[in-house]
């Protein structure tokens, strides 16, 4: 997603001279092209996160439109203050970009495991939450963010992270998009986990279990419309991200389950990571797999709660 | 009504100290002590430098003040009163709840306020991004940056600093009110920063001291800044009294957060020539 990323970036900042591009000494072999091209429009500001978003807001407060792009762990833990003040609190439309969301970095350890970042931000008023599933999700919420004109957190994977929408997407900030149709349940999933949600409905269809899926990339404001709508058709429930288990889209889905249960009751399950930092080294996929979000123990899961 | 600006510093300081003290005697809440110490530098800034009025405040070749010590806020809301950016009732409602005027700078919610502040260590920060999007737009005026000596306790002053000079923001100004006070005990006290203006110095800033209450120091210094070309940017340490104005306050720790009860509002307005 960082080429898409940086790709996008230069597209618009062509066309539009007040975009900037603001690293925090991160992005190695990744912007060089960029800021060839920008000059003085990149700044690599070093490692200080604080100042990174504060100078962030600064510029926007002058009327730039800077795109802060760091990993997700430092810049949404270290910087929070910043973010919450000088970025939300004083409605400075900078777009904050967090490279390594979830497990990215797996082996890197818990310093690096971004499991916190949407419940960070989503908590924060004023915060618009986005985590695309796929490059082709992050470059049309890149391109819907030049001119959204409100702070905005888009967080990505890393380098490889495949591409799951084919045709085109009807994109829009705070709309789900419908991938799969399903009448006994339906899958939320965001971020980029969304490339295992697709596997997990295609098993589920060859055991015989129609399951509908949609990417759920907006977390915050949560697209209620279609959660509400899956409700009230009485299809069980299923949210899928790799974030804690506190916080993150499974608790957004799950307050509007809960407004609306006298109403609505379904069955719903959160797949997400549980609340301890990952006990060993390991890949990605081995600590999906010790957390549980392996597609194959969340389909067994998903298997047993519909009978 | 909105005030004439008084264009004499020494003057239009002691009516802001006059009100200050007055809106701390009502409110009951007070960092007089620290506004005190920091006004004769704002009179010069809002006098003479930064040019400001009703009808500039959004012109993007403004010049831009940066409250950092945001927990002054009575005394800028003085300073945006005698300067005629706000409506001189206004300061009445300050503190009065449902109204807009807080015991922190707000910014949208007070013309003239550029940063919303309370938390120390972000207005070196918002000033170096505010300073950068004027040079790479090319517009005019600098950005000016008061802050507290106790803040720079923070480390994401110095996070700033040394990104202000790497990227040679000749644009930007820090001032740093030196009274030697923090909130618990003597800057020496907590933590010992020794030397300010050679540890901005050597973060690869221009430092200068200078006495804090001597206008004609303030106001040179201020017009030294040469911000045509990208160059060091410049820190000025200004030297001052914690309370400076009214003997009682001067140079006591207490002052920073007392209020004048009626007599010491008596005694106060007496030694300010009321």
């Amino acid at each position: 997603m960082r080429a898409t990323f940086v790709n996008t970036l230069a597209e618009m900042a062509r066309v539009d001279d007040k975009i900037m591009c603001i690293i925090g000494d991160t992005g190695f072999s990744v912007f060089e092209e960029f800021e060839k091209e920008f000059g003085e429009r990149f700044v690599n500001v070093g490692i200080a996160e604080q100042n990174f978003v504060s100078f962030g807001a600064g510029l926007a407060a002058i009327g730039m439109k800077p795109y802060i792009y760091n990993v997700v762990s430092f810049m949404t833990l270290r910087g929070a203050e910043q973010i919450m003040l000088d970025v939300c609190y004083q409605e400075n439309p900078v777009v904050l970009v967090g490279v390594g969301g979830g497990y990215a970095y797996a082996t890197a350890g818990p310093t690096h495991h971004a499991l916190q970042d949407i419940a960070m931000m989503s908590v924060l008023p004023n915060m618009t939450v986005v985590c695309p599933g796929d490059p082709i999700e992050l470059r049309a919420v890149m391109l819907e963010s030049k001119n959204f004109g409100k702070p905005l957190y888009i967080r990505i994977g890393r380098n490889v992270d495949p591409i799951v929408h084919t045709g085109d997407i009807d994109f829009q900030i705070g709309k789900a998009i419908k991938v799969k149709e399903g009448t006994q349940a339906v899958i939320f999933s965001t971020g980029v986990m969304l490339p295992e949600a697709v596997k997990m409905q295609e098993i589920l269809e060859t055991r015989g279990f129609s399951v509908g899926l949609y990417s759920m990339h907006t977390v915050k404001p949560i697209d209620r419309k279609v959660i509400l709508e899956s409700a009230c058709e009485g299809k069980a429930i299923f949210t899928v991200e790799e974030h804690s288990v506190i916080g993150g889209l499974g608790d957004a889905v799950a307050r509007v389950l809960l407004e609306n249960m006298e109403k609505y009751p379904v069955k719903f399950k959160k797949f997400a990571v549980p609340d301890v930092f990952a006990p060993v080294t390991g890949t990605r996929e081995y600590l999906d797999e010790l957390v549980g979000l392996s597609v194959g123990k969340m389909v067994d899961e998903i298997e047993t709660m519909l009978g | 009504m909105y005030k004439e600006l008084i264009s004499e510093p020494k003057e239009f300081a002691r009516r802001v100290r006059v009100d200050v003290a007055k809106i701390n005697h009502r409110t009951r809440d007070s960092h007089i002590g620290g506004g005190y110490s920091a006004v004769d530098v704002m009179a010069v800034l809002y006098t003479r430098i930064l040019k400001l009025n009703r009808q500039n405040l959004q012109d993007p070749n403004r010049n831009v003040f940066i409250l950092s010590k945001g927990h002054i806020a009575t005394t800028m809301f003085a300073v945006l009163a005698h300067a005629g950016l706000i409506p001189y009732e206004d300061l009445d409602k300050h503190l009065v709840s449902g109204e807009n005027y807080a015991g922190h700078t707000r910014k949208y919610t007070v013309p003239g306020i550029e940063m919303s502040a309370g938390s120390l260590g972000h207005g070196s920060c918002v000033g170096c991004g505010m300073a950068y999007g004027k040079r790479v737009q090319g517009l005019k005026g600098n950005v000016y940056v008061l802050m507290g000596d106790g803040e720079c306790n923070e480390g994401s002053v110095w996070e700033s600093v040394m990104f202000a000079a790497r990227f040679k923001l000749s644009n930007l100004v820090l001032i740093v009110d030196r009274n030697h006070l923090q909130s618990y005990g003597s800057d020496e006290q907590v933590l010992d920063m020794g030397n300010l203006e050679d540890k901005f110095r050597s973060f690869g800033c221009d430092a200068v001291t200078i006495n804090g209450h001597d206008y004609e120091q303030i106001q040179s210094t201020l017009e030294s800044v040469a911000s045509e070309m990208p160059g060091k940017p410049l820190v000025i340490v200004a030297d001052t009294v914690k309370g400076k104005g009214v003997s009682f306050m001067e140079d006591k720790l207490e002052w920073h957060f007392k209020s004048p009860n009626e007599e010491q509002l008596k005694l106060a307005l007496e030694e300010l020539g009321e």
